[in-house]
């Protein structure tokens, strides 16, 4: 008896030992060479990151990128306020750009070492620069609804015609334009949005069908594939992922938002000369082609468009061609609106008072 | 007629407890991004993904973490369930009952928004704390149901043959209440392993823990790791909790 | 005897420095630890909660009585029916042989030994829209559309159950074996049926423990996150799912403040809980005894 509880517990030790050994056994010691310190949306987006941007970097600056999780808006507000960042480059959305640079939350950064000439008007910032547009789109199953094609967002409505639920993305944004393009606000009569009138439309979708909410990129998909939603937002680049993996996913670009996804850097991070480097270095004209070529995401260097073939053009949001159908964000007035507006979102999902 | 209803009634809540489990640990090893269910393929990338770096480093994190702070909980929950087991009605034990409990009341997140307003984001060392005091509780409860058992006479008799009783304590309580003591273990560990409010919200990118990383994968990528996870280290668990249950139950 | 304080009779010599050190550890080292892990967070939540401004607490009290509500509905729901099916499996089964007894008991706690979060995929698998449940439903012609089982105030609740069930399962089979084998036998001899067995011996004997867990599943459904937060719906925004939003927004001193609030209730829900069981074994204890007194000269 003795024998047998002496013999587990050396394989129980033996086992712990064993899983710490592999786990933290790393071929190289990647403390030698400086870190880089990236956040991003992760998923095929970031994995075309990973080979158009990361990679490349690494060969040719000898420093290695640590991939951190999902940017974390408030985080980097709690960075303000602690002083010290964990993150040195973060991959985030329009309104967070100016909301944080009027806060003091990120670097100025330095705009002699960007391509300023040849980037698109829009794409740049005193403090931060547009890497990439993406746009989001309707998606649906082409599987369980087939026969459906550009789709506009008074289809999204339309329960009679597309019966099921409906998916959004967890924020206003872009769900108070859709509402109101859907009520019938022509595309250059969007802004200053009429937010009551959006929400009554968004109540009014609301009792007919059901709504599920999404925050992060595959729940979308997801939601496709095991029918939780008939329509859903997304993302165009996760919606062509899908597609090069089989799913019968469809997407249309009609009166789809198109935005820029921004490199910023936190005021308190530790390596901003780096930084600047990285996000220079995503800027020039191969490498973004090289993002196109692995994610339909349009460039913001002017210069990129040569060289693209002609069916890889057809699915970047802000191509020539697809520039006309799409919905461009305002994102100043949203950096203005965005607080009250969440907090409006919250109230109206739990169905309170106007 | 009433053996079929209670068969039934029996049967229906095993099945509504292990189906999940049925239907999810097979996704270690099937591609389920073929539509229709259940998935088609068989492939091993889960387990190719888990032998990335930060797989492997969650992992290591979840079994540290996991170690310590079940070790730490059993070394505290020891000494409370000593105090309040050998003299339960004084103040101390009653204090000591009522905060104990209290831990399992307030919700876990209101703690860690506490944490984080005065730590920030921490590294792996910050989470020692909360899942020590999580798995405080459960530890607590299985050694004291074991103290108690002993008889009431214990101390004084111990000291009397002219032992301390600190002595007695490591000596005769502790090794009266073994299995106790490793099923405290046991559950503080299970506590560590499968918390995730901590391990989300007060630690930085670069520090994951199994739980984390896995709810971060699954939302952002369709990632199925954490099944390939479950299916090594669950089965391990599910081994040592069999073995455990089986003790329990048949020493009635 | 067993309330007797043993430990404070003085042995021969007098107690050792060593013993009151040991001793004054014993309760310090734990109150040390419950100290500073349960008071921090009150500190900073009270801090926050007297900074906070007015026109920011006057746009929270609306969303968080709304979400207050819906939360303690989920948890008395589910707690509620954590404990009655814990209940009823451990009754169920203690009639059953000892080997088909360990084995149920064995598969209902092992999903303990895996994560919720598996689980939970498990059950969106299962219950989903397109899953087998909502797809068996519809082959049989009870419903024409997939019924919303997940995303929903059912998903939640359903995840919450299925998140309580093992150890409340675990336990109540502890309190049905702890009850006294010569209660039943005694029962049996005096000639009660099963039904009455259960009434009077059962019943009686289990509450006190099935209350007990009713009101820690009630307490842990509050103050969960993962349940709502993957199967919830729209409206399903528990307030530690709305304290998660707001740390997320950045805005953690309200996290803070709805925090403070929000652990408040539980706290006072479990306090009367255990006062009420206090002044029930009191009020007990004196029946016996004024019956025990009558009955002095029978």
């Amino acid at each position: 008896m003795k024998a047998r509880k002496i013999v587990g517990i050396c394989i129980g030790v033996a086992a712990v030992l064993g899983v710490l050994t592999w786990a933290f056994w790393s071929p190289a010691p990647k403390n030698a060479e400086q870190q880089l310190v990236v956040a991003s949306w992760g998923g095929a987006y970031q994995t075309a990151q990973r080979k158009a941007f990361f990679e490349p970097f690494e060969k040719e600056f000898k420093v290695h990128i640590v991939e951190a999780g999902t940017p974390d808006y408030g985080k980097i507000y709690e960075w303000q306020r602690s002083g010290a960042a964990s993150i040195d480059v973060v991959d985030v959305e329009t309104f967070f750009v100016f909301q944080a640079g009027k806060k003091g939350a990120l670097t100025r950064l330095d705009r002699d070492l960007l391509p300023t000439a040849s980037l698109m008007k829009s794409a740049v910032d005193d403090f931060g620069v547009a890497s990439c547009a993406y746009a989001e789109v309707i998606a649906w199953n082409k599987k369980r609804n087939p026969g459906l094609s550009d789709l506009k967002w008074s289809d999204f409505w339309d329960t009679e015609r597309i019966p099921g639920p409906r998916a959004f993305r967890d924020l206003p944004a872009t769900t108070l334009e859709a509402a109101l393009l859907a009520d019938g606000v022509s595309p250059d009569h969007l802004y200053p949005l009429d937010v009551d009138r959006a929400f009554k439309k968004l109540d009014a979708l609301r009792a007919k069908t059901k709504i599920v909410l999404w925050t992060a990129g595959s729940e979308p998909i997801e939601f496709l594939k095991d029918r939780t939603a008939v329509l859903s937002t997304a993302w165009n680049g996760r919606i062509r992922d899908a597609q090069n993996e089989g799913m019968p996913l469809e997407m249309s670009f009609n009166q789809a938002t198109l935005d820029w996804l921004w490199w910023v850097i936190p005021k308190e991070a530790k390596n901003k000369e780096l930084a600047m480097k990285f996000i220079a270095f995503t800027l020039r004209p191969d490498r973004q082609r090289a993002l196109v070529e692995n994610i339909p995401y349009g460039p913001t260097n002017e210069d990129a468009w040569t060289g693209l073939p002609e069916d890889k053009l057809r699915q970047v949001p802000n191509s020539p061609a697809n520039m006309k159908r799409v919905i461009i964000r305002d994102n100043k007035w949203w950096a203005e609106h965005e607080t009250e507006l969440v907090d409006r979102w919250r109230q109206w999902k739990l169905g309170l008072g106007k | 007629m009433w053996k079929l209803l209670t068969v039934l009634i029996v049967g229906a809540i095993v099945l509504f407890l292990i189906a999940p489990i049925v239907i999810a640990l097979p996704m270690a090893v099937s591609d389920q991004t073929a539509l229709g269910f259940p998935a088609e393929q068989f492939t091993c990338k889960w387990f190719e993904e888990l032998a990335t770096h930060r797989w492997r480093e969650a992992m290591a994190s979840s079994l540290l973490l996991g170690l310590v702070s079940a070790a730490l909980a059993v070394v505290v929950g020891a000494l409370a369930a000593f105090r309040v087991a050998v003299w339960p009605a004084s103040r101390a034990a009653k204090t000591l009952s009522i905060l104990i409990i209290a831990v399992l009341i307030v919700p876990p997140i209101w703690l860690a928004t506490g944490y984080f307003r005065l730590f920030g984001e921490g590294g792996l060392t910050v989470l020692i704390l909360p899942h020590t005091l999580l798995a405080l509780p459960l530890a607590f409860s299985c050694i004291w149901y074991g103290m108690s058992r002993l008889h009431p006479a214990l101390l004084d008799a111990a000291s009397l043959l002219g032992a301390s009783q600190l002595s007695t304590f490591i000596r005769v309580y502790l090794p009266g209440c073994r299995g106790y003591i490793i099923a405290a273990f046991f559950v503080a560990f299970l506590a560590s392993w499968d918390e995730s409010v901590f391990s989300l919200f007060l630690t930085g990118p670069n520090i994951s823990t199994i739980p984390k990383l896995a709810f971060e994968t699954m939302r952002m990528d369709r990632d199925l790791t954490v099944a390939a996870v479950n299916l090594v280290a669950g089965t391990a668990l599910a081994g040592c909790l069999v073995v455990l249950l089986r003790r329990i139950d048949y020493e009635y | 005897m067993t309330n007797q304080n043993f430990g404070s009779a003085d042995p021969v010599a007098a107690p050792a420095l060593r013993d009151v050190v040991f001793r004054v550890a014993t309760a310090a080292v734990p109150l040390l630890l419950l100290g500073v892990g349960l008071g921090l967070p009150l500190l900073t939540g009270l801090l926050d909660m007297a900074q906070l401004s007015h026109g920011g607490a006057r746009l929270l009290s609306a969303v968080l009585a709304a979400v207050l509500g819906r939360t303690l509905l989920f948890a008395a729901i589910s707690g509620g029916i954590a404990t009655i099916v814990a209940w009823t499996f451990a009754l169920i089964t203690t009639g059953w042989p000892r080997s088909y007894r360990t084995l149920l008991l064995v598969l209902c706690v092992l999903p303990v030994a895996t994560h919720f979060i598996l689980r939970t995929y498990g059950l969106q698998q299962i219950f989903g829209a397109g899953g087998p449940m909502n797809s068996a439903l519809i082959m049989t012609g009870l419903i024409v559309e997939p019924l919303p089982l997940t995303k929903s105030a059912f998903g939640t609740v359903m995840a919450l159950t299925s998140w309580l069930l093992p150890v409340s399962v675990f336990f109540m089979y502890m309190v049905v074996r702890s009850v006294p084998r010569e209660l039943i036998d005694a029962a049996v001899l005096l000639g009660a049926g099963r039904a009455a067995i259960l009434r009077n011996v059962w019943l009686p004997q289990t509450t006190p423990g099935a209350m007990l867990l009713l009101t820690i599943n009630f307490c842990l459904g509050y103050g969960t996150y993962l349940s709502p937060r993957l199967l919830g719906g729209l409206e399903d925004v528990t307030v530690v799912v709305l304290i998660g939003q707001l740390l997320n927004e950045g805005r953690s001193a309200q996290a803070a403040m709805v925090g403070t609030i929000a652990t408040a209730i539980p706290l006072v829900i479990a306090a009367i809980v255990f006062l009420a069981r206090r002044i029930h074994a009191r009020s007990r204890k004196l029946l016996i005894q004024r019956s025990s007194e009558q009955c002095g000269s029978c």
